[in-house]
């Protein structure tokens, strides 16, 4: 099985524990969403999760392999992760940035190969930017340029998918019918998705599993149908919230 | 995309070899080029085939070189420091050079001396800069372009004091040097070899450069080393601006302004914009060379004031033309 795992993971921010001896396990065809309040290092610990942050203790594996024994390019093989935001100085084409999500199958020498530009074209269609491949990237609104980061990470293939706040920018038709599309994909494709979001109602609609970051390093996970109350909502925001049902759907908002 | 623009480098390629044609042509006095051949054939010495291979040539050979590495290292520094207005001077390179050039024409050193004196300086500032930027091990592009500016500045400090207590005799020759200057002797084939190396590492890591401008954290989970690809920028840049500063002094421009004028012709893909920033940064110093010694004669202008007289309006044209809409 290939899947991500923590064990007794214990990550700090300088004064902040993000969690202290969390463990999880992100199966293959699980969606995951991790919530919880601003500043508490969801963001950190998705990038934990990526081997890009050095936990205080603990570790994270792949398929039982620890992130820190894996060759980089062996791991940029399996995990991909969305950022939540982007950082462009020099502007590259949508065909150019996309293709950078190809390198870890690339190698050095070689240039990116046919086989690469189609799974590129293909992927620019799924996301709705056909007929974007020469634009320049500092020409694109907000939501197109998420689109670019989407499709730049469903081309890496890897196994996992870290997605930090990718419904960003996204108007409801592409939060929805797209970044949700995508996410029932991954998840068909028995690949594990694990997501930070500030949407509640998406968190519950996209996701099996929501992981609690309360920020004093508690943590709780579970099942969706468990994990979604207004109670625990509650308790994690310090924030009351009411629960409302229309069209067979839980809805949840502060009171 | 590699193939989409790929053609824009033999373009650039031949542009190099009409500008050293012309820079051989074009000068005081009108070449018989009978005589050259001769000379080249025959051996036979003339005044004529010295005029073009041991002055003009040497001196276009020495500007495609200068220009070259210029332009290499500009776009690695921009990189590097994530930020456009990059040069490869702005660590402090070229100040550490200046400092040590400075103090050898003081001292009265012949051309070697002062050479050797500016490249000590040189990688004096950049291991100075590396180890104070590294500090504890983590070094963001902030930390290092501080470092770097805050240490250019000293070395800037240091120029103004050299120039304020240097005897009038030395002046000029400071000042010649400060503003670049082209010499007459033949490259040794060490700088040929240091510029190839450069541009061997840049094209060899261009494609984890590309990863880099769109974030270093994306590029780390890309599966790029990063610390090891930065340090690599560092230095490969920073060992060419230091050959190209020793071999002419600081030539201001060159290295801001090319790669920025080839990612707006030929596209950001960095494994177009550094072998087109060699060439075309060869051809802006063979052609300011050339309109140096020509545009006064029998007076020389200093390169590095042609090279911002002819970059300026070149950028700002392209700079314009880019901004009006595309189909």
């Amino acid at each position: 099985m290939t899947e991500l795992s923590t064990h007794d993971l214990r990550i700090e921010i300088g004064d902040v524990v993000v969690c202290r001896d969390l463990c999880a396990t992100f199966m293959p065809g699980q969606v995951w969403t991790i919530l919880g309040p601003n500043g508490v290092g969801k963001s950190t610990l998705l990038r934990t999760l990526a081997g890009l942050y050095q936990p205080i203790a603990g570790r994270v594996a792949f398929d039982g392999q620890s992130l820190v024994d894996m060759p980089r390019r062996e791991r940029a093989r399996q995990i991909g992760i969305l950022f939540q935001d982007h950082a462009d100085v020099f502007p590259l084409t949508v065909t150019e940035t996309v293709l950078t999500g190809r390198h870890p199958w690339c190698s050095p020498l070689q240039g990116e190969s046919a086989v690469d530009l189609e799974r590129v074209d293909q992927v620019l269609d799924e996301v709705g930017l056909d007929g974007f491949q020469d634009r320049n990237l500092f020409s694109l609104s907000g939501g197109e340029r998420r689109r670019v980061d989407l499709a730049a990470l469903a081309v890496q293939d890897s196994a996992v998918l870290l997605l930090d706040e990718p419904s960003n920018h996204l108007d409801p038709r592409h939060q929805v019918t797209l970044l949700g599309g995508m996410i029932d994909k991954w998840r068909h494709a028995r690949r594990a998705v694990v997501m930070v979001l500030h949407d509640i109602n998406l968190a519950v609609r996209f996701s099996d599993y929501l992981i609690f970051l309360y920020g004093d390093g508690k943590a709780s996970q579970g099942l969706v149908t468990e994990m979604a109350t207004a109670a625990h909502f509650s308790g994690l925001y310090d924030q009351p919230m009411g629960r409302y049902q229309a069209n067979d759907r839980d809805l949840f908002f502060p009171l | 995309m590699p193939a989409r623009r790929a053609y824009f480098l033999p373009l650039l390629f031949l542009g190099v070899l009409v500008a050293a044609g012309f820079s051989l042509a074009i000068g005081t006095i009108e070449v018989d080029w009978q005589q050259v051949y001769q000379g080249l054939v025959a051996g036979r010495p003339s005044l004529h085939y010295e005029v073009v291979m041991g002055i003009r040539l040497p001196r276009a050979v020495n500007a495609f070189l200068v220009g070259g590495m210029l332009a290499v290292a500009g776009a690695l520094m921009q990189v590097l420091l994530r930020n456009p207005l990059a040069d490869p001077y702005v660590l402090g390179v070229s100040g550490g050079a200046s400092v040590g050039a400075l103090l050898a024409i003081m001292l009265g050193w012949a051309e070697a001396g002062i050479s050797g004196a500016a490249a000590v300086g040189a990688l004096f500032s950049l291991l100075v800069v590396f180890s104070l930027a590294r500090g504890a091990g983590h070094w963001s592009s902030t930390r290092l372009l501080l470092t770097g500016v805050v240490m250019a500045s000293g070395w800037g400090a240091m120029v103004s004091f050299l120039l304020a207590v240097s005897p009038e005799a030395h002046l000029r020759g400071m000042l010649f040097w400060l503003m670049g200057d082209l010499t007459e002797r033949l490259p040794g084939g060490f700088r040929v070899g240091l510029l190839a190396l450069g541009l061997g590492v840049s094209v060899y890591v261009a494609r984890s450069l590309n990863l880099l401008a769109t974030g270093e954290q994306r590029a780390a989970s890309l599966g790029v080393n990063t610390v090891l690809l930065r340090s690599i920028l560092y230095f490969t840049a920073g060992v060419l601006t230091a050959s190209a500063v020793t071999l002419a002094g600081a030539i201001g421009f060159v290295g801001l302004v090319v790669p920025h004028i080839v990612r707006l012709v030929i596209g950001a893909d960095h494994r177009l914009v550094l072998p087109g920033s060699l060439l075309a940064g060869g051809i802006l110093l063979i052609v300011s060379e050339l309109v140096a010694r020509t545009i006064m004669a029998p007076n020389e202008l200093p390169v590095g004031i042609v090279t911002a007289f002819i970059g300026v309006p070149t950028f700002l044209f392209l700079l314009r033309r880019s901004a009006t809409p595309r189909s």
